[in-house]
């Protein structure tokens, strides 16, 4: 008997094909983004320090309608190289926690869409100034310095550094905790300290610091919280830290001390400013327009100071007597053009890596 | 009348169209993604300035000599755990001979980060950022390089030669010495570097375990190029690893040919254990198996601890927050890759043995993705597909994209070998009772390697889920793989966060091992199969 | 029928066969002899369509298949290692020809069981290949080729390296069955007494003269 062909090779093969087109058709249409929904909602890109209060944006949601979804991306390092590889197509539609350390970098890879927010004449003209061509707007400052434990060199009757240079002295020796400046956005702010006090010799004093053991982190939390001896039950009574540490370390305490346990060097701040810029690329220019202006208005700005300790860059914003009576503004801050920043970051920074990170 | 047909091979029942039509794919999806974007990158944002400025940096050759020694030193350590127990598994024969190679086989398949991590858990925290902490680490992962490879070697060889050697007049340790170990010193040799090659180029070990003064070329790479921003200087570092691992690869090569041929007949029965040697066998297991488990478990524990107190909130706010949309991400992109993968190393495995000479270019083609480094592929890929249709950066596939480039040596490896065993005359025997080309595909090469085929979705997948370079660099907010949200929560300080990446990597452990499982048994039934 | 003209198969430079030429009537049996290394298995290949064809024709009942692929040329061939598949069981072999046309599988394992009771395996069916001892095995492969019904049956060498007492009963059973089916063979043996004893007629293959003896 003989079997003829009942279904060739063929024809099964063709059906599967048509089945298996089917299956992708259905499922990509699933994954297409449903239309413009009515509301809008902005994604903010902020580092990890980002934390505002709980609520701080439902007034500029009920007055515009504009939702405002926070995300995390890490430290302000991070967040910028990020957006750098991103530009263009980036993740979120404003960027907030950019500082003038990294400014260069960004403005450099066109990553933002130039605004002149409302509140502009504000603003502090220093921070202003910085970035003339509105690419992005100055939200707050602050100060990075070498926080000491006064309690433990009140104990052993030593006196804390109070310069760059007398870091370097063998009284203090392994004694300093310092954030890597690669990973680091206050870590860099104190390598351009170092560099602003000292010019071309600058290599040399990160020698001998290395020469007293200065140990180096990841991050600025791994420094405070996990070798700051104020804060943790680590070695070091000296960190690389904000010059608002000392009034958070009071009013976070409880029961709250009289006087803060910790104390700023002021000579060797570096000032730091920060931005934030609408991405380039977003959806959602108009909105974001509006919540650059809400970041920079007295409203969001009076919440800074006991939220996330930094200075409000609005001039019209009040500060809190508590700040006001815990921290010290110190008056001549390290600085550097982030013009020359610019130019030297990558050379800058490679050799802080050869000298103390091998 | 007529002439004979030009085949590549003479017979007809090879298809002259599928052979080169099959190699078309991978090959473009390789040349495609991996070879243009590794070339733009290079020649794009790189100058020549770059590269005078990274080759004459003392710090430059200094990370090189430390991923050179801490791999050697790896190597010494991976052979010190892993001989006893090697020597175990290939000369005896016991009951649970078979589960304890698969344990070895743990720590291979488990990703970098969550290995990294489970050290973190277990070691005391003098340890952290250490260079013990790194070279222990490697040598868990690579226990079974070591196992699979040298003890292969050593189950073929036959015992009876070393008695031979003892009834010359030799003694035990100089037939050891003389007869033994020549025998096995080419797998040695070939297990020893495949151990340096992976040690050399590791990342998430070293970045989680090392600290921030230790360095591999490869976490230089991706130093470099996010913490600097400095991705000319990148590109540099990255071809000066390509090179390193080129030279270290063709050393494999060579090596991996003079195997020699197996002395002992493959029914022979390997020797039950000794009484003697009992106790000594049973503390050889013991310790083994508790080195592979330890930092398991104490990831398992630590994971229901935040600081001292147990507590579930880890694991709960694994469910609550949106860290388990990395699971999702992580899921996702694995099932993608797994499928995607495994079709393109059938294609390849098709083209290297249906082409003669065509198949050994896409052999060795197969083999690219090895010289560069996952970190070097995602930022690759990154710079590459940028602009205009092109601009894929956020693509929810874009990370699964480079995972099927990263994985495609391994799987490759495990389909052809299976492939290559099937007999010419089964396909002649088909095509006599009437199957063309294409049923014989289906109904012979198919179905016969379904295990194989298995195993390499299962590896694919694994590796997938478990790959941290390429990912790190592709992952969007919102949208990381596991790996890639493990580290960024051990970036940061608190019991909290630190619970949270236990707790994530726990979840990984648990699905690579049972991707491993089926890994397992799908390899099994294919030897099985092989060998009727 | 099978008719062969002047058939030239050459394998990389040399000429295996050199214009070999023979006709089998239908339901004719005929036994190929000559020595080894002379190509009868090349021929049995070629008439299969296994292998390019230099020079010649073949006609399968008066349609000339020459240039026909293997799987479309209805020529069965029993080969000298059976080459069953390892990962059918017995059943699953028997039946692959009528699988391979798209047949159900109910129908299948009917004709599979037929085939096997024919070739005295009859609970064979479900068996794992490698399980099968050497005549069994020479069995089944008989049975998979024959189920296909092909016009023309190639056996090559079948009761070679088969034990004397196995050999007679095998060849016994062969000539029983091919008597009842009256199947057209080709039988290549370089046993005169099998051929003889198996098949009508028999024909010697030449050494090629330039060939290594």
């Amino acid at each position: 008997m003989r079997y003829a062909r009942v279904t060739p090779l063929g024809l099964r093969l063709v059906w599967g094909i048509v089945g298996l087109a089917i299956g992708l058709g259905v499922s990509a249409c699933s994954t297409v983004e449903r239309g413009e929904p009515e509301r809008i909602t902005l994604r903010l890109l902020a580092h990890d320090s980002f934390t505002p209060t709980e609520g701080i944006f439902d007034s500029f949601t009920d007055r515009t309608g504009i939702g405002v979804d926070i995300v995390r991306g890490g430290d302000a390092g991070t967040l910028v190289t990020k957006a750098v590889l991103a530009s263009g197509n980036p993740e979120a539609d404003v960027l907030w926690g950019l500082d003038n350390t990294l400014l260069s970098r960004a403005l450099a890879a066109d990553v933002f869409l130039p605004y002149f927010s409302v509140h502009r004449e504000d603003l502090e003209p220093m921070a202003r100034d910085l970035s003339p061509n509105g690419a992005v707007t100055p939200v707050d400052s602050g100060d990075v310095c070498i926080n000491y434990d006064k309690e433990w060199f009140a104990e052993r009757n030593v006196s804390p550094p109070l310069t760059l240079q007398a870091l370097t002295s063998s009284t203090y020796r392994n004694l300093l905790v310092v954030p890597n400046a690669v990973s680091s956005s206050p870590g860099l702010a104190f390598l351009l300290a170092s560099i602003a006090e000292f010019g071309d010799a600058w290599p040399d004093w990160w020698q001998a610091l290395r020469d007293n053991n200065v140990l180096i982190v990841e991050s600025w939390s791994d420094a405070y919280y996990g070798h700051f001896t104020a804060a943790s039950d680590g070695t070091r009574p000296l960190v690389v830290s904000y010059a608002t540490s000392p009034p958070a370390e009071v009013l976070f305490a409880e029961p709250r001390p009289e006087r803060a346990p910790t104390a700023v060097a002021a000579l060797t701040c570096f000032r730091q400013y920060e931005f934030a810029g609408i991405l380039r690329g977003t959806k959602h220019e108009e909105a974001a327009r509006s919540l650059i202006d809400y970041l920079v208005s007295k409203v969001f700005q009076e919440d800074l100071p006991l939220t996330q300790f930094v200075w409000p860059i609005n001039t019209t914003a009040e500060v809190p007597q508590e700040f006001l009576d815990y921290s010290l503004r110190p008056e001549n801050p390290l600085t550097i053009d982030p013009a020359i920043i610019a130019l030297r970051r990558v050379e800058w920074l490679d050799t802080y890596s050869d000298i103390v990170l091998r | 009348m007529t002439s004979a047909r030009t085949h590549p091979s003479t017979d007809p029942v090879f298809h002259p169209v599928v052979g080169p039509g099959a190699a078309f794919i991978p090959v473009a999806w390789l040349v495609a993604f991996l070879v243009v974007p590794v070339v733009l990158l290079v020649t794009g944002d790189t100058d020549f300035d770059d590269v005078t400025r990274i080759l004459t940096r003392r710090s430059t050759w200094n990370v090189v000599w430390f991923a050179t020694w801490q791999a050697v030193l790896s190597v010494v350590a991976t052979f010190i755990v892993a001989g006893p127990v090697t020597w175990l598994i290939s000369r005896h024969r016991f009951r649970w001979r078979r589960a304890l190679r698969a344990v070895t086989t743990i720590g291979f398949l488990l990703p970098s980060v969550v290995v990294a991590t489970a050290f973190l858990a277990v070691l005391p925290r003098s340890l952290h950022y250490s260079v013990f902490a790194v070279v222990i680490a490697h040598a868990y992962f690579n226990i079974a390089v070591v196992v699979r490879v040298v003890g292969a070697r050593a189950e073929s060889l036959d015992a009876q030669l070393s008695l031979a050697a003892q009834t010359l007049g030799a003694t035990p340790p100089t037939a050891w010495r003389t007869i033994t170990v020549p025998m096995l010193r080419n797998s040695i040799a070939s297990a020893g570097t495949v151990v340096f090659l992976y040690c050399f180029s590791s990342y998430a070990v070293i970045r989680v375990l090392g600290g921030p003064r230790r360095s591999t070329i490869e976490s230089d790479i991706a130093l470099r190029a996010f913490g600097i921003g400095d991705v000319g200087g990148a590109s540099v570092l990255a071809l000066l690893q390509m090179l390193c691992i080129g030279v270290v690869a063709g050393a494999i090569h060579l090596l991996a040919r003079s195997n020699g041929k197996p002395t002992r007949a493959p029914s022979a029965m390997l020797p039950t254990i000794p009484d003697n040697r009992r106790r000594t066998a049973i503390a050889i297991a013991a310790v083994t198996v508790a080195f592979v488990i330890a930092p398991l478990s104490a990831l398992f524990w630590q994971s229901v601890h935040v600081g001292d107190t147990v507590s579930a909130r880890a694991w709960q706010s694994i469910f609550n927050t949106s860290l388990i949309e990395s699971v999702w991400t992580s899921t996702r992109t694995a099932l993608v890759a797994g499928l995607v993968g495994t079709v393109l190393c059938i294609l390849a495995t098709l083209a290297i043995t249906r082409l003669r000479t065509g198949g050994n270019v896409v052999n060795s083609l197969t083999l690219a993705p090895l010289a560069m480094s996952p970190v070097t592929i995602g930022l690759g890929l990154l710079v590459t597909f940028d602009s205009g249709w092109f601009d894929w950066r956020s693509r929810w596939w874009f990370v699964a994209l480079a995972h099927t480039l990263v994985s495609f040596p391994l799987a490759v490896r495990v389909l052809v070998p299976a492939w290559r065993t099937t007999p010419v005359g089964l396909h002649r025997a088909a095509a006599v009772l009437g199957a063309g080309g294409g049923r014989r595909f289906i109904d012979i090469d198919l179905r016969r390697m379904r295990p194989a085929i298995v195993a390499s979705l299962g590896l694919v997948v694994a590796v997938s889920l478990g790959e941290f370079g390429a990912a790190s660099m592709l992952s969007r907010e919102g949208a990381e793989t596991i790996p890639v949200a493990i580290a960024r929560l051990l970036s940061r300080t608190g019991d909290e966060v630190r619970a949270q990446a236990f707790a994530l990597a726990s979840i990984l452990v648990v699905v690579c091992v049972m991707a491993l499982a089926i890994v397992e048994m799908a390899l099994q039934r294919g030897e099985h199969a092989s060998r009727r | 029928m099978l008719r062969v003209v002047d058939l030239a198969v050459e394998r990389g430079e040399r000429l295996i066969l050199h214009g070999v030429s023979l006709s089998v009537q239908s339901g004719e049996r005929l036994a190929i002899h000559g020595p080894s290394g002379c190509g009868k298995t090349t021929l049995l290949h070629a008439i299969a369509g296994l292998l390019p064809v230099h020079r010649g024709a073949i006609h399968v009942d008066d349609v000339d298949v020459t240039h026909v692929p293997a799987h479309r040329r209805d020529v069965g061939l029993v080969f000298q290692d059976n080459q069953l598949f390892p990962h059918f069981n017995v059943a699953d072999n028997v039946s692959y020809a009528l699988r391979v046309r798209g047949v159900s599988k109910r129908e299948r394992n009917r004709v599979a069981d037929e085939w096997l009771s024919r070739v005295g395996l009859d609970d064979f069916a479900h068996r794992e290949t490698s399980d099968l001892s050497g005549g069994e095995a020479k069995r089944v492969a008989l049975a998979r080729t024959l189920a296909g019904t092909p016009r023309v049956v190639l056996l090559d060498e079948p009761l070679t390296g088969l034990d004397p007492l196995l050999h007679e009963q095998l060849l016994a059973d062969l000539r029983n069955l091919f008597d009842h089916l009256g199947t057209t063979v080709v039988h290549v043996t370089h046993d005169r007494a099998e051929g003889s004893a198996l098949c009508h007629r028999s024909i010697d293959l030449q050494s090629p003269p330039d060939s290594i003896p």
